[in-house]
């Protein structure tokens, strides 16, 4: 994890990054409030970017991993976007607020970046099965509409990627083993040439989900899910990929 | 791999701490390293259990060891430490 981050009162999102420095971030009940899996995502980038370049953040929500790039120094222009109008506000605001110049749009995957292409591209977005989401804590005022498996958003940004990657360009993104990991990792072999996983962090059920367990149960049997009962506990994990050519 | 030495176990446990102030050394534990919540301590064990090609996860007392002492004590109990 990039440090500590906790939710503060009044929709306050506060990042501590390895430097030092303590990003805040506005957010809303409206929108994808940052996880585990977001502050996992930015410590894999952060890792692995060895020179400064252009970053889209996909999937942005409130612009967390994008800005906490910009602010360790690692983006030379910062794009952004997100499906919900409110996540792009919150983006631009979180950026001015940061002292971090974005360029915000509200898009459906790529289509607001149609001629645009990046050193890279940072995707974080909903990747849990659909039937999952829908009980969980995670989705609460925002929309999941990845599927029955949850891979259809994440394997789209797969596809679509490889056109808006320069020469030498990297995709990371994550995947949650309450989705169809088989399918989303065979997607990114079919478009990019080397694929590789960053790191792994597993996490006990959340207890909003404990009562779901038939259907995550039942989804595990399908080979949609993967999960594990160990040391008196249902495990899922969060897995940070790469993939370049 | 068949067992782990204490070393191995110090390690482990440390990558789980992403700040590289924490230090961990044979007498760390949940009491005296503020960062070693419960949410660590899952990832402790689930390193071990991937070392140790799922035998940890057999180990139903693991899960209550607080410290790295108690790891492993309880690892050498099971014969999944080499002294």
């Amino acid at each position: 994890m990039v440090g500590t981050s906790e939710r503060l009162p009044e929709l306050m999102y506060n990042l501590k990054l390895h430097n030092g420095k303590t990003l805040l971030f506005e957010t809303s009940e409206k929108v994808f409030i940052p996880t585990g899996t977001t502050t996992l995502l930015l410590d894999s980038v952060r890792e692995q970017i060895g020179s400064r370049g252009s970053i889209l953040d996909i999937g942005c929500g409130i612009g967390v991993v994008g800005i906490a790039l910009a602010a360790y120094g690692l983006a030379t222009s910062l794009s952004a976007s997100d499906i919900s109008h409110e996540a792009v506000v919150l983006t631009e605001h979180n950026a001015v607020s940061n002292g971090c110049e974005v360029t915000a749009r509200h898009s459906n995957l790529f289509e607001a970046w149609l001629d645009t292409a990046f050193d890279y591209i940072v995707d974080d977005v909903s990747g849990v099965a659909e039937g999952i989401a829908a009980v969980s804590g995670w989705f609460k005022n925002t929309s999941c509409e990845s599927g029955y498996d949850g891979s259809l958003l994440t394997k789209n940004v797969i596809r679509q990627s490889h056109k808006h990657l320069r020469s030498g360009g990297r995709l990371f993104f994550p995947v949650i083993s309450l989705s169809n990991e088989t399918e989303i990792i065979a997607e990114a072999r079919r478009c990019f040439e080397k694929v590789s996983l960053l790191k792994q962090k597993a996490w006990p059920l959340p207890d909003d989900l404990k009562p779901h367990l038939a259907l995550l149960d039942r989804m595990r049997n399908e080979g949609v899910i993967s999960y594990e009962e160990k040391f008196g506990t249902h495990i899922w994990t969060t897995s940070i990929y790469m993939a370049h050519n | 791999m068949q067992s782990l030495t204490q070393e191995q176990v110090i390690m482990i446990v440390a990558r789980q701490f992403d700040d590289p102030g924490v230090t961990i050394d044979a007498d760390s534990s949940m009491d005296n390293v503020a960062d070693w919540d419960s949410l660590v301590h899952l990832g402790i064990l689930v390193s071990l259990d991937v070392e140790l090609e799922g035998r940890a996860a057999a180990v139903k007392k693991l899960a209550a060891c607080r410290s790295v002492k108690e790891i492993v004590s309880c690892l050498a109990e099971h014969q999944l430490l080499t002294q």
